[in-house]
């Protein structure tokens, strides 16, 4: 274990490029802030990969041994204990420091070609662009290695902010084309994940009161399970509440707001509001699978060995329905990236429903296939974007509504005005939306085929795609628990495969909708075709992890299969001791299942349908469906209901709390209570003035008077010091010879 | 003592190589003055001792490694042991006639040489700008200023009474031509001239001192000492001045003159009364370096003696105690009334040093606390003193005048927010506000004293103690928060010229590093004083 | 008639003598050469009591510090003369009663 001793510089190097950035002069150099910021990147890929690859058999067996590599040392003294700053570094954590630094280091790279580096159209606050997400990737990477749940609530917490200020990256930017502003899209991706976190921060602090650490090895144990299986406590000693569910429930709380789950899932559509894509890839790939990371961490509580707890249902229950509602909305999408938001809404859920299962090895498992497909398709859409841009600005000159020309624009004279009816459509159209596009196949060939591969992936194209194997263990995760007859008799098992299934279908059709609208067929607009292919610093990026997006299945190939020269169930025993001291037991892989492959190959002919559908198409052949159509263009109309049950009350709530305040009641009783407490007040007042200022005041002067008679003593003559020296030293004398 | 191999020459010589090393910097830069006399050469001695004091921080790393390898079986650590030769090393106490222990007890002595390190570097970094704008650039400064390190780190590594008076010396000769340096302004010249008399009147007392314990016990080496006033070695000095038929009487007339001289350097009441004038007067980055490399140095000396007469501990305690009480009170009080900022600074500076001294008190109980946190409060005051000083400076360069007296803060808030919003975080540091770096140290060292006195209940007193410096450094907010205020809520004086006009300049890279450098630890040890505390123990 | 003999003692109590005598010049005379003179009284007064002890300890410790405390004594002349030649151009005194402008 040479390097594993070293794991704690792997968020200190882009923590160490952020710092530097801000704070040194080298933001002014673009070249020279990016530079450094990949440099410190590619430091810390290369460590979490030498740890991966050579210290991993020696950090498995500490594992098993049940003592996981978890150095500690002592960070805040509190009382009688100190709260410590740990590492763990385990199979869970392993498998984010393969996929972490590896995809971030990507997204670095893009990014230059995004930001248009090295052209005049370089966008004008780049180096606080790699500032912030250096400062992110410093965060999940903390968020990755740390063992303890204090530390980790800061990485999560580092991860938010990063997030709010990227999504406000283009802060000037009105409303265009519909979309919420910047602006108010990180206000809303700030103030709903803030729901969750609060709920996870008071289940850390209840934790905490349970178990008296927060350290994670040492909490999850299972005595302490066990114990706080008994525990209840009473909310104003009138309800017992158990306190195990409790804990359970209110961290799920915070996943649920990380990963976008239902109902706090709102966010993410609007966080695409942030520089295309690649804030958009973190709300895809990484930082959104922080709470599916946080659920696979605290597992145990759920206790998903032993049959199943009540919590874990809700915890299943929720991923599947997240899964099937926000698919469901993905199909109406006419943004390329909307499509994909949502899409990433789902396949959270399916991580979080398998998860609720008690499948562990098949949540992250899907978490890390996922988060290599979708950041392509995120950053292959973003190359889209970019060409579509390219189409806009090539026609209309020195094209204003370039997003990025704009944006320049307003930098220095800034009339944000002029933006927010952006909307009325200046004679261009939205780079954006897919309606727009069509035939980019012949523009763009890299582009296109790296799209091709992620959504195949996405889509879950059997054998060859990462996403068919590690979509095919959820399902028979499901399957399984279902003919077991385990959790309800089997009931929830069922529900939450039939959605899964339903999911997997509408998955592949919206993902052969988005293809045929965007790549197939002829172009529908000028624009789309002078659409161009991007720079090579987005497409190296885009091949790189299209390799991945295929190899990464192969990471957990079940039993039944086998396919020479790569070890089954790679993943599977690199997780199964994850929580062994907790569970007393290890997770087990599935055996292959032939007849839920079939689900995917259905699947394939879905996506066929999709594709075939839409190429070429001038209009939504889906409008047929009418107002069911309707509603899952108005995304089953969530914004408005949330505007209706909880913003618009609590805007009334808090006028009506001011009216109290104001008019009927605090004020008055202030008033009266006032006219009371004037009598006291005067007579206290003497006393005051009397006694207690009297006393102060003599302090002040007592203090004052002796600073000015030390001031006399210090007299400025040698001699006089002299004396007092010697008359000090003849005082000790003094004292020793008593 | 047997005749020493070569071999063992060169690794004693190691051990001691950061003196050796900072001492030979010295005579360079000393000799480069000769070369470099071009008015666009002036800054190449700074430059040369900057380079000077980072070799030397390599070699203090060198030094910590060879005594904090961990012994495990590891192969990095084993390789890194065998490069170092760590098995050859001979035990610090036999060290050039254990008169040198690069350690010092809980490796107070090896802290305290990068605190030491820093503060000279911290120094020559905000030197050159204020020497320049006052035409005083002459590259002994830089000379002198090295030589008084060296004779820093060895008055912290003496374990000799000779050496001690020695580097003593070392330090006090070049501080004496430091303080004068602004010649010929009257008030450099007059701050030189007290320092020196006041200085040499001290150092004979405690040569004096010295004198009386080596007539006692026969020995100046403070091992020894603690060994024959133990009764474990027999002393081979004869019975001299029967007093009572013991040498007690001798032994506590060295002690005291002890105290003395090092109470002066490091300014306990009653021989702080130099510290306000010399401050004052002398060139602000030798008051800069007086007020944090002077006191650490002089604190570990005082340790050191402290611990080889640890047996007459219910003696010193009492004595400790008052002169704590004193200078506590003195240094708060008198810090009360002063509007300019370099003597508030000496009267803090005397008030801290009374802190410190209620963290001695309690030193025998329970030396392996006690003796860390002083350390990592030593370090925490040098860096917040440093740090308001390289603030200063800053601002001075920003502003181009001198910032001295509270008038001159007025509105700095407003047209410095940063400089003004560092130099405020440094004091309310050095006021002890939670949660900053010196809440902490404070926290840290009282802790000790408070256990001390509760394991015994005769020293319960002690308690006291702590309850005294609380209310004191309470207190202590009022003086420090007037310079904020001042920065933060006066309009700045009107100027009649346009001045204002201009863009507020920017420090130069030099003083910009040194505010960054002291900032950021400042900011380090107040956000992780947990594991740094570990680092000390 | 037994002759007195002069015992260690003896010169350590001339030795403190002498040291008293050197702080009295210190405390009470005003010009500081007289002064600077006096601390060198002061540090020479120990150097006496050094010598005898190590003559009565038969060892060399005290002797070997004799030579460091006059070369460090010598350095303090140099510097100390210069200082109060600088004090005296600005001054034109060495009254060191007249040196207080830095106070209170």
């Amino acid at each position: 274990m040479q390097y594993a001793q070293l794991a704690w510089l792997i968020p200190l190097f882009p923590l160490l490029a952020f710092a530097t950035i801000i704070l040194t002069p080298i933001k002014h150099n673009k070249m020279l802030s990016s530079g450094l910021a990949i440099l410190m990147m590619v430091f810390s890929w290369g460590l979490s990969w030498a740890i991966f690859f050579v210290d991993q058999k020696f950090l498995l067996h500490e594992m098993e041994a049940r003592h996981p590599y978890s150095p500690a040392i002592d960070w805040l003294p509190t009382g009688t204990t100190v709260f410590q700053m740990s590492l763990l570094i385990d199979g869970l954590a392993l498998a984010m420091l393969f996929m972490v630094p590896f995809v971030v280091t990507m997204i670095f790279i893009y990014s230059t070609g995004y930001h248009n580096l090295g052209t005049p159209n370089v966008e004008p606050r780049y180096s606080r662009f790699f500032a912030y997400v250096s400062l992110f990737a410093a965060g999940m990477l903390t968020l990755a290695i740390s063992g303890n749940m204090l530390l980790f609530f800061i990485a999560w917490e580092i991860m938010g902010l990063c997030s709010y200020l990227l999504i406000g990256f283009w802060f000037e930017k009105g409303d265009e084309f519909g979309r919420l502003s910047p602006r108010l899209s990180a206000l809303k991706a700030f103030l709903t994940t803030r729901v969750g976190d609060v709920l996870f921060f008071a289940g850390l602090m209840l934790l905490y009161a349970q178990v008296g650490t927060l350290n994670i090895h040492e909490a999850l144990t299972h005595e302490n399970i066990e114990a706080m299986k008994e525990a209840s406590f009473g909310i104003a000693g009138l309800f017992a509440v158990p306190v195990l569910p409790m804990i359970a429930l209110l961290i799920f709380g915070g996943a649920v707001g990380k990963s976008a789950q239902f109902p706090l899932h709102v966010w993410l559509p609007d966080a695409m509001a942030g520089p295309t894509p690649v804030s958009a890839m973190i709300h895809a790939a990484t930082m959104v699978a922080a709470g599916v990371f946080l659920v696979a961490r605290m597992l145990p509580l759920f206790e998903p060995l032993h049959g199943g707890s009540d919590h874990l249902m809700v915890v299943a229950l929720i991923g599947a329905f997240t899964a099937f509602y926000a698919s469901t909305i993905a199909v109406a999408q006419n943004d390329v990236k909307g499509v994909l938001a949502y899409s990433t809404i789902s396949q959270l859920g399916y991580m979080i429903a398998a998860l609720g299962l008690g499948g562990l090895v098949a949540g992250v498992f899907h978490m890390l296939t996922h988060a290599f497909f979708k950041a392509l398709l995120f950053m292959a859409s973003g190359s889209v974007i970019h060409g579509m841009e390219h189409g806009v600005h090539h026609l209309h000159g020195h094209g204003e509504h370039d997003e990025h020309k704009v944006h320049a624009e307003h930098g220095v004279a800034a009339e944000p005005k002029q933006h927010a009816h952006a909307d009325d459509h200046h004679g261009h159209i939205d780079p954006q939306n897919m309606w727009n596009m069509g035939g980019l196949q012949k523009h763009m060939p890299i582009t296109f085929w790296t799209f091709m591969i992620g959504g195949a992936a996405l889509a879950g194209f059997p054998f060859i795609t990462a996403g068919f194997w590690s979509k095919d263990e959820i399902l028979g995760e499901a399957f399984h628990l279902w003919q077991k007859g385990e959790m309800m008799g089997g009931l929830v098992p069922l529900i939450v495969f039939v959605l899964l299934t339903l999911t997997a279908f509408l998955t592949a059709f919206y993902t052969g909708r988005q293809l045929g609208l965007t790549f197939f067929g002829a172009e529908r607009t000028e624009e789309a075709k002078h659409a161009h292919e991007s720079p090579p610093a987005m497409t190296i990026p885009l091949i790189v992890l299209s390799i991945f997006a295929i190899l990464a299945g192969f990471a957990n190939i079940p039993e039944g299969i086998t396919i020479p020269g790569i070890p089954g169930h790679y993943l599977g025993h690199m997780l199964e001791n994850v929580h062994l001291a907790a569970n007393e037991e290890a997770y087990h892989g599935l055996p292959f299942d032939w007849r839920l492959a079939l689900i995917s190959v259905a699947g394939v002919g879905f996506m066929a349908l999709g594709i075939f559908a839409y190429r070429g198409r001038a209009s939504e052949p889906l409008k047929a469906l009418g107002p069911l159509w309707t509603a899952m263009e108005r995304k089953w109309y969530m914004d408005e209901i949330y505007q209706f049950l909880v913003i618009r009350p609590a805007v009334a709530f808090s006028q009506f709390l001011y009216k109290v305040d104001g008019s009927w009641l605090i004020d008055p009783m202030v008033n009266n209570v006032g006219k009371l407490g004037r009598n006291w007040g005067q007579a206290s007042a003497w006393v005051d003035r009397n006694l207690v200022d009297g006393t102060v005041n003599l302090v002040g002067i007592i203090a004052n008077e002796s600073s000015e008679g030390l001031k006399r003593l210090q007299t400025g003559r040698i001699q006089n010091y002299l004396v007092i020296l010697l008359g000090g030293l003849l005082f000790l004398a003094g004292l020793f010879f008593r | 003592m047997p005749p020493m191999s070569l071999q063992e020459l060169g690794t004693m010589a190691r051990l001691m190589s950061m003196p050796i090393f900072l001492a030979f910097v010295g005579l360079v830069v000393l000799l480069s003055d000769l070369i470099f006399n071009r008015d666009d050469e002036r800054r190449w001695p700074a430059y040369l001792t900057i380079a000077g004091l980072i070799g030397s921080l390599f070699l203090w790393v060198q030094s910590w490694l060879v005594y904090n390898l961990p012994e495990t079986d590891n192969a990095f650590f084993a390789k890194a042991r065998e490069l170092l030769r760590v098995e050859a090393l001979p035990q610090p106490e036999l060290l050039f006639g254990g008169m040198y222990d690069p350690v010092g007890f809980f490796k107070l002595t090896l802290l305290c040489n990068l605190i030491i390190v820093i503060v000279a570097l911290v120094v020559t970094l905000i030197a050159p700008g204020y020497l320049e704008r006052r035409d005083l650039q002459r590259g002994e400064f830089y000379a002198l200023l090295l030589f008084a390190t060296v004779g820093l780190i060895l008055m912290v590594g003496s374990t000799h009474l000779i050496l001690t008076f020695l580097a003593l010396e070392l330090l006090s000769i070049p501080l004496y031509i430091l303080a004068g340096f602004a010649r010929p302004d009257l008030r450099s010249e007059e701050s030189a001239l007290k320092y020196f008399l006041l200085g040499s009147f001290a150092s004979a007392f405690l040569l004096y001192g010295i004198a009386l314990v080596y007539g006692a016990t026969g020995t100046m080496n403070l091992y020894e000492i603690r060994a024959i006033l133990a009764g474990d070695i027999q002393s081979g000095a004869p019975q001299i001045l029967l007093v009572n038929g013991q040498n007690n009487l001798m032994v506590l007339g060295g002690l005291t003159m002890l105290l003395v001289g090092v109470g002066f350097k490091i300014s306990l009441v009653p021989f702080h009364q130099w510290t306000p004038d010399v401050y004052e007067g002398a060139p602000t980055v030798v008051t800069a370096f007086m007020v944090a490399g002077t006191k650490v140095a002089g604190f570990v000396m005082l340790v050191n003696i402290l611990v080889a007469f640890i047996v007459l501990y219910e003696w010193w305690w009492p004595l400790i105690a008052i002169i704590a009480v004193l200078t506590m009170l003195v240094g708060n009080i008198g810090a009360i009334r002063q509007r300019n900022i370099k003597r508030m600074l000496a009267y803090s500076s005397i008030a801290h040093a009374g802190y410190m001294l209620v963290g001695l008190v309690g030193l025998p109980v329970f030396p392996n606390i006690i003796l860390p946190t002083l350390s990592l409060y030593l370090g925490v005051y040098a860096l917040m003193n440093l740090g308001a000083f390289a603030v200063l400076m800053a601002l001075e360069e920003a502003t181009d005048r001198e910032i001295v007296e509270l008038e001159d803060f007025a509105g700095l808030g407003r047209a410095h927010p940063v400089l003004a919003l560092l130099l405020g975080f440094f004091l309310l540091s050095l006021a002890g506000f939670p949660p900053t770096a010196g809440y902490f140290a404070k926290f840290f060292l009282f802790t000790g004293t408070i256990l001390s006195a509760q394991r015994d209940p005769s020293l319960a007193l002690q308690q006291w103690l702590v309850v005294a410096a609380v209310v004191l450094s309470v207190i202590s907010l009022f003086y420090y928060a007037r310079y904020i205020i001042a920065m933060f809520m006066t309009a700045a004086p009107a100027v009649e010229d346009d001045e204002e006009e201009f863009e507020p300049e920017r420090p130069s890279w030099m003083v910009g590093t040194a505010v960054a450098v002291t900032a950021m630890l400042v900011l380090l040890i107040g956000l992780f004083p947990n594991p740094l505390l570990a680092l000390f123990q | 008639m037994e002759l007195m003999t002069i015992t260690t003692t003896h010169y350590l109590l001339l030795s403190a003598v002498l040291f008293s005598l050197g702080v009295m010049g210190v405390l009470l005379r005003r010009s500081a050469i007289i002064v600077f003179l006096s601390i060198e009284l002061m540090l020479n007064a120990v150097n006496l009591s050094f010598v005898a002890l190590s003559k009565h300890m038969g060892s060399a410790d005290g002797q070997v510090v004799v030579f460091f405390v006059m070369t460090v004594a010598a350095a303090e002349v140099a510097v100390g003369l210069a200082l109060i030649v600088a004090l005296y151009r600005s001054l034109g005194t060495t009254d060191v009663d007249k040196v207080h402008e830095l106070r209170g």
